[in-house]
């Protein structure tokens, strides 16, 4: 590495930081800037398995900003990479999975958060379902008891039996 | 137009026809809803005694199931006589909503369409909008309608030739010698077509005479002294090493040309360049030189010591800074009026070693050997990093990773000082700065930047949320470091 | 001539729409049966109209004339011929017209079909019909014309999203509209029946087959989005609970409640005005789905203003529509006799709890998509309902649900006797808790939620087994009664089964993915293994090859398990020098048990690549279950007696009365 050329140290970061530099001026040369569909890739990863699990299930709960309700680890836009980095760097800061989810809404708003949070104005929200439910349930209760407090119904004459049956078999008054 | 009213009455006389038919028919009785509702409860009766005889329902359910079925169809029954639909044939009527209809689809189109407007397929307006730019002498559609010609009637000579021009108008050399090989064959290989065809050839390879042109002047001064034939064949020569040659060539070439001839000019070029190459005495080859012409071919008559001096100092500058392109020029430049050739040669090249990468820079210096006659003696191999190259960089050492790299950027810088509005190319430099450390060129790079785009608020906000972000962002680690 | 022909034609479709909305009714007013009739005719013509128009688009875009703007605006003569054709409905005008050409296709098939319907009713259903179709003609003609000319035409088009240029982008809309579109048809039945005021259990059996139509095509639209996603976007998710997601999942799930409720009305004429409701709804949901998507009014509040009149006129339509038929719902129901009674545990109870719970389920969808738009609105704060919200909520009422769907199956009309209901629910919880632990056991599975997940579909997979067994009258009867039996259930018990079993296996194959997915990414050299869930994939080779507009670097992936190959995969990057753009074509092999799934990524250092595995379990399960839901919905519409509840010919009413004349 020629010395001013100030690439992070680490293998796997100086060599996939450059490549992707790399890529991209060759575009830029040619004509058309153009970002390459960067999902997660092997730099940005903790060697642990257990540590990037815990990333990833971290990172499944906070939204790429700039896609329709994808998580940062199912995203490929570039801002998603920023954030999945900044979750790495605040795991690795020793923050607990709720500290990291805390810093990042502190940071972007609650709007990151894939899970709305409990709060004032999402309350409503989280009641929803349960009030939905209990919609149902009395709609249908009393639905049930109006139908049961309804006369029975009036039963047919031997008659008016046989001038049904005639009308369902032979299709005739 | 009249066309387009005369299909809309139709359809709208057959819709409005249609549509009144009902009024038309014989008069009938429909099926009511009793009817209907009656041939679905026989159905059900008959699933329900079905389910009885599969053993899903008892007897008593059966019969509470049949009860009600029967209920339903005593109801339905009681209406079976009521509102009977009877339809009526009413030909009156039939004509009226044939008539409104018709009108009123009329009267929308008439009000919302554009009915004298035709159907312009790209098919018949391409060809009458190319006719119309060619004719006004635009290149492009001149050259639409002659590879339209040529395909449709390829044995035209006159069409080959024409269109083997206008490629070579528009410099692509490499097309223009493909048509002047049709036009050639179709002419009989005349040689005044055989000529233009190898001077394409020669063109297309970037002014080197290939072997195959070559032959073909050959051939052609078999037949007859083209003077076209023999400058290439000199030009050849010059490629050879064989200056010598080139030179007898050339000054036999002029000789033998009319004064006013309209290749002696760049004739008596070459040979003034040739002879200051080879420091030769130009008035043995060109009698009629004119002063300025001997002074140039005998090297610069400037001071040649301060040009001296200017070159170690530019040299100084780039070996410090190699990625400056316009040092590598400036001392090609210098060194080819110090007579230095080769070192003019030299610094072009260890140029475009520094910018390999960098097409835009590479054609500067191409066009700098071509205007200092160069590429005479060294023909340039100009080309852009291919796929292949950047996997290959996947092979290279760091170093020479970063080398590349940085050289890309001077490049892109380069591209963005010639065309600056280019708002991603900005972006792209800064952050490519940022990331080669090179932090004080990157502050001014987004600064020009600023000061280029000032009066665009929208490329001003994208430029500081996404450039100036990444600023902020080292200088603050740049702070915490200290 | 021919694109002004089409324009004509579309204003002929107006008309033809207006007159199918009014002469009908005037004719069922005076009991004129040929103005009754003529709304057949004039359904037929909309149709014609309709058609010739889409055509004359269709034409324009084929021969590229840029003097229709909408030509200019969305195509390019370079583009090859079949995303010509679909580039017809990848923009608003466009899809609009493919919008009423549908809506006019359905009008056009009760017009057809419909001949067991009295022409009464036929006619009141088809002037609701046309009474949307109108809305939406004069939609089109005022705010977003596509026949609208330019007068000096651009020499060439300004193209089409490359991202849209996929044969999945093609198809999707036309499968997903034949759903939202068939819902009108559940619409026009329920106002006619409101309008009329006359109905009765056949009402529901001449309604249910297009609710079926309708529920199968939004069912096969919906998978087919769905499976896009899956195999495009690289890494292999499917569902994000996005706003035009869940835009089409809401009338799916209110229409499948729609399809059993309609059921109790055509069997007990029980929840009839529910039911009505229902279709209100579905349809509303519908048009929600197809127009505030459109707006991009759910991604955005502020996409509205970029174009409030089109915006405007759309709510308009909207509001009168849910709010017209709503309020006529409010005035006419009340007259509505409800007949059959039932105990809580029946059949029907069975029903109304599943009903009970889609709508709820339909509820909450609702809320999660429209909270945040609202909340925005109203208060300017921002939030995300994303995958979590929903996993949360939804999931457990849809568990709910297919456990209902499978107690379900065994109750009987009226009251269920409780005996042999919990016979036989025991006996589906036995195999299903069996079932769920040799699974767990055989595969080595702990995850509750997982296997909880699997109970479930096992659940009612074994309820449908079971309920065909009874059916059959197993155990006890012999072979031959039990097999004459069985082929002698009507194809819409089949269709019944097969939904249920369709939703129980792509609900385990959601699961499995969900739960089960294994995904590896790492700097791969070439020779070297890495395991992905049992799987070995080896990186053989990486090779270069050049495609007809690109070069592409094909990787050669061995997978192998226990030392057996299973398979090769061959993932492309490719590098598209005309756009300058690289795209990964991701390498997918299919198993019976789920997908292996390869992507190749750039090369780092030597001989080295970035590679992406992932094994995700379930996948063909999700497709199979989906494919099962859909057909199931066909089968059933191929039931004799929903064959519009055609009359048997023999026993026909010999009713030829003489008009008096």
């Amino acid at each position: 590495m020629s010395s001013h050329v100030n690439v992070r140290p680490g293998r796997w970061w100086g060599q996939a930081q450059s490549m992707f530099l790399l890529l991209l001026l060759v575009l830029a040369n040619l004509a058309v800037v153009v970002a390459p569909a960067e999902a997660i890739d092997p730099g940005e990863m903790f060697a642990d398995p257990s540590q990037e699990a815990r990333a990833r299930d971290i990172g499944r709960s906070l939204r790429c900003l700039v896609c329709q309700n994808q998580s940062i680890f199912d995203s490929n836009a570039g801002l998603a990479k920023d954030l999945r980095v900044l979750v790495r760097e605040r795991m690795t800061a020793g923050d607990s999975d709720d500290e990291v989810l805390d810093y990042v809404a502190a940071r972007y708003g609650d709007y990151v958060l894939l899970q709305p949070p409990m709060r004032s104005h999402t309350v409503l929200l989280w009641l929803a379902p349960l009030a939905l439910g209990l919609f149902g349930a009395m709609l249908a209760f009393s639905y049930h008891r109006g139908r049961h407090q309804r006369a029975a119904t009036p039963r047919l004459t031997t008659k008016e039996r046989a001038t049904a049956r005639r009308i369902l078999e032979g299709g005739q008054l | 137009m009249t066309g387009v009213w005369i299909f809309t009455i139709a359809l709208a006389l057959a819709a409005g026809v249609w549509i009144a038919r009902p009024f038309l028919r014989r008069g009938e009785v429909e099926l009511n809803e009793a009817d209907c509702a009656i041939s679905i409860f026989r159905d059900q009766a008959d699933e329900v005694k079905r389910d009885l005889e599969a053993g899903l329902i008892s007897e008593a359910e059966y019969d509470a199931a049949r009860e009600e079925i029967e209920m339903r169809a005593l109801n339905a029954a009681k209406s079976m006589g009521e509102g009977l639909s009877v339809s009526r044939r009413s030909p009156r009527v039939a004509a009226c909503l044939a008539l409104v209809t018709m009108a009123s689809a009329l009267a929308v189109y008439a009000g919302l369409g554009d009915p004298a407007a035709p159907d312009q397929p790209l098919e018949v307006r391409k060809q009458k909008l190319l006719n119309e730019r060619a004719s006004a002498g635009d290149l492009k559609s001149q050259l639409q309608v002659l590879i339209e010609k040529t395909k449709a009637d390829p044995k035209s000579f006159q069409d080959w030739w024409m269109l083997a021009r206008t490629y070579s108008a528009t410099g692509d050399h490499a097309s223009a010698a493909d048509a002047y090989r049709r036009a050639a064959e179709l002419s009989g290989d005349r040689p005044t077509v055989l000529s233009s065809y190898a001077e394409s050839m020669t063109l297309a390879n970037g002014n080197k005479v290939p072997k195959a042109a070559k032959l073909i002047f050959q051939q052609i001064l078999q037949k007859a002294p083209d003077p076209r034939a023999r400058y290439y064949i000199a030009l050849s020569k010059a490629q050879a090493q064989d200056f010598t040659g080139a030179l007898d060539d050339w000054a036999a070439l002029y000789k033998d040309s009319k004064p006013g001839a309209p290749w002696v000019r760049i004739v008596r070029r070459d040979i003034i360049n040739m002879s200051k190459f080879t420091k030769r005495d130009v008035t043995k080859y060109l009698p009629d030189a004119t002063p300025a012409e001997i002074a140039k071919a005998n090297g610069s008559p400037v001071d040649k010591s301060a040009t001296l001096a200017r070159i170690s100092e530019i040299e100084e500058n780039v070996a410090k800074d190699p990625k400056d392109y316009k040092g590598w020029i400036e001392l090609a430049e210098l060194n080819a009026a110090a007579g230095q050739n080769s070192k003019a040669v030299e610094a072009l090249e260890n140029g475009r070693k520094n910018f390999a990468a960098a097409p835009f820079v590479l054609g500067k210096f191409g066009e700098t050997a071509r205007r200092l006659g160069l590429d005479l003696i060294e023909s340039p191999k100009t080309k852009g990093p291919t796929d292949a190259d950047v996997a290959a960089t996947s092979k290279l050492s760091q170093s020479e990773q970063d080398n590349l790299i940085r050289g890309m950027v001077a490049g892109l810088a380069a591209k963005l000082e010639a065309n600056p509005n280019n708002p991603d190319g900005w972006i792209m430099l800064v952050r490519s700065y940022t990331v080669t450390g090179d932090v004080p060129k990157a502050r001014k790079s987004y600064e020009t930047a600023m000061s280029h785009f000032k009066d665009d608020a929208a490329v001003l906000s994208r430029l500081q949320s996404e450039a100036g972000k990444l600023l902020a962002a080292k200088a603050e680690v740049g702070a915490a470091k200290q | 001539m021919i694109v002004e022909l089409g324009h004509f034609a579309l204003c002929l479709a107006l008309v033809a729409a207006l007159i199918q909305m009014t002469l009908p009714l005037w004719g069922v007013w005076s009991g004129s049966a040929s103005a009754m009739k003529a709304a057949d005719n004039a359904a037929q013509v909309q149709f014609a109209a309709i058609a010739t128009a889409f055509g004359a688009l269709v034409y324009a875009y084929v021969v590229s004339d840029f003097s229709v703007a909408n030509v200019a605006l969305n195509s390019h003569s370079a583009k090859p011929l079949i995303y010509k054709v679909s580039g017809v409905w990848a923009n608003h005008e466009g899809s609009m017209l493919l919008w009423v050409l549908i809506l006019a296709l359905f009008g056009l098939l009760i017009s057809i079909f419909g001949g067991a319907v009295p022409v009464r009713f036929r006619s009141t259903v088809l002037a609701v019909q046309a009474m949307i179709g109108v809305g939406f003609l004069a939609f089109i003609l005022l705010t977003s014309n596509p026949f609208q000319r330019v007068a000096m035409p651009p020499l060439d088009g300004n193209g089409m999203n490359p991202l849209l240029q996929d044969l999945g982008v093609a198809l999707h809309p036309p499968l997903l509209y034949v759903g939202y579109v068939g819902f009108s048809t559940a619409f026009s039945f329920a106002v006619a029946a409101l309008i009329s005021g006359r109905i009765d259990p056949s009402w529901a059996r001449w309604m249910r087959p297009w609710v079926l139509l309708a529920w199968s095509g939004l069912t096969a639209g919906i998978a087919l989005g769905s499976w896009w996603a899956y195999y495009e976007l690289g890494w292999g998710g499917f569902w994000f609970w996005d706003p035009v997601e869940n835009a089409s999942f809401m009338p799916w799930l209110l229409g499948t409640a729609l399809l059993h409720s309609a059921i109790v009305v055509e069997k007990r004429f029980a929840l009839v005005k529910w039911t009505i409701l229902l279709a209100i709804f579905t349809f509303g949901l519908s048009l929600i789905g197809t127009f505030l998507v459109r707006s991009g009014i759910l991604s955005s509040v502020h996409a509205f203003a970029t174009d409030p009149a089109r915006g405007s006129f759309i709510l308009g339509l909207l509001a009168l529509y849910i709010g017209g038929s709503l309020a006529l719902f409010a005035w006419r129901a009340p007259a509505i006799q409800e007949g059959g009674q039932f105990e809580p545990v029946s059949r029907e109870g069975g029903l109304l709890l599943n009903n009970l719970l889609l709508a709820v389920a339909t509820g909450i969808v609702f809320v999660g998509t429209l909270y945040p738009v609202f909340l925005d609105a109203l208060t300017g704060q921002k939030i995300t309902v994303g995958a979590p919200y929903f996993n949360m909520t939804f999931l457990p009422v849809f568990a709910l649900v297919m456990v209902a769907a499978g107690a379900g199956t065994f109750l009987s009309w009226k009251k269920a006797r409780l005996g042999p209901l919990l016979k036989y629910c025991l006996l589906t919880l036995a195999v299903a808790v069996v079932g769920t632990l040799v699974v767990a056991i055989a595969l080595g599975l702990s995850e509750p939620a997982g296997l909880f997940g699997i109970a479930v579909a096992l659940w009612l997979v074994a309820a449908s087994a079971i309920d065909l067994g009874r059916r059959a009258g197993l155990p006890g009867a012999t072979l031959a009664v039990a097999t004459q039996r069985v082929m002698g259930l009507p194809r819409s018990t089949w269709g019944l089964y097969l939904a249920h079993i369709g939703v129980a296996v792509a609900a385990a194959g959601v699961v499995a993915i969900s739960i089960w997915r294994v995904e590896e990414i790492q700097i791969h050299e070439i020779g070297k293994p890495v395991t992905v869930g049992g799987y070995t994939f080896t990186l053989a080779d990486v090779g270069q090859a050049k495609g007809p507009n690109y070069q592409a670097s094909i990787a050669t992936i061995k997978v192998e398990q226990d030392g057996q190959l299973v398979q090769l995969l061959f993932p492309e990057r490719r590098w598209y020098p005309v756009e300058k753009k690289p795209t990964t074509e991701a390498a997918i092999s299919t198993l019976w048990h789920g997908d292996l799934y390869a992507v190749l990524g750039d090369p780092n250092g030597k001989n080295a690549f970035v590679t992406r595995y992932y094994y995700n379990p379930g996948v063909p399960w999700m497709w199979l279950g989906a494919l099962m839901i859909a057909l199931s919905g066909l089968i059933s519409l191929t039931d004799r007696r929903l064959r519009v509840g055609a009359p048997t010919p023999a026993r026909k009413p010999k009713l030829v009365l003489q008009p008096a004349e």
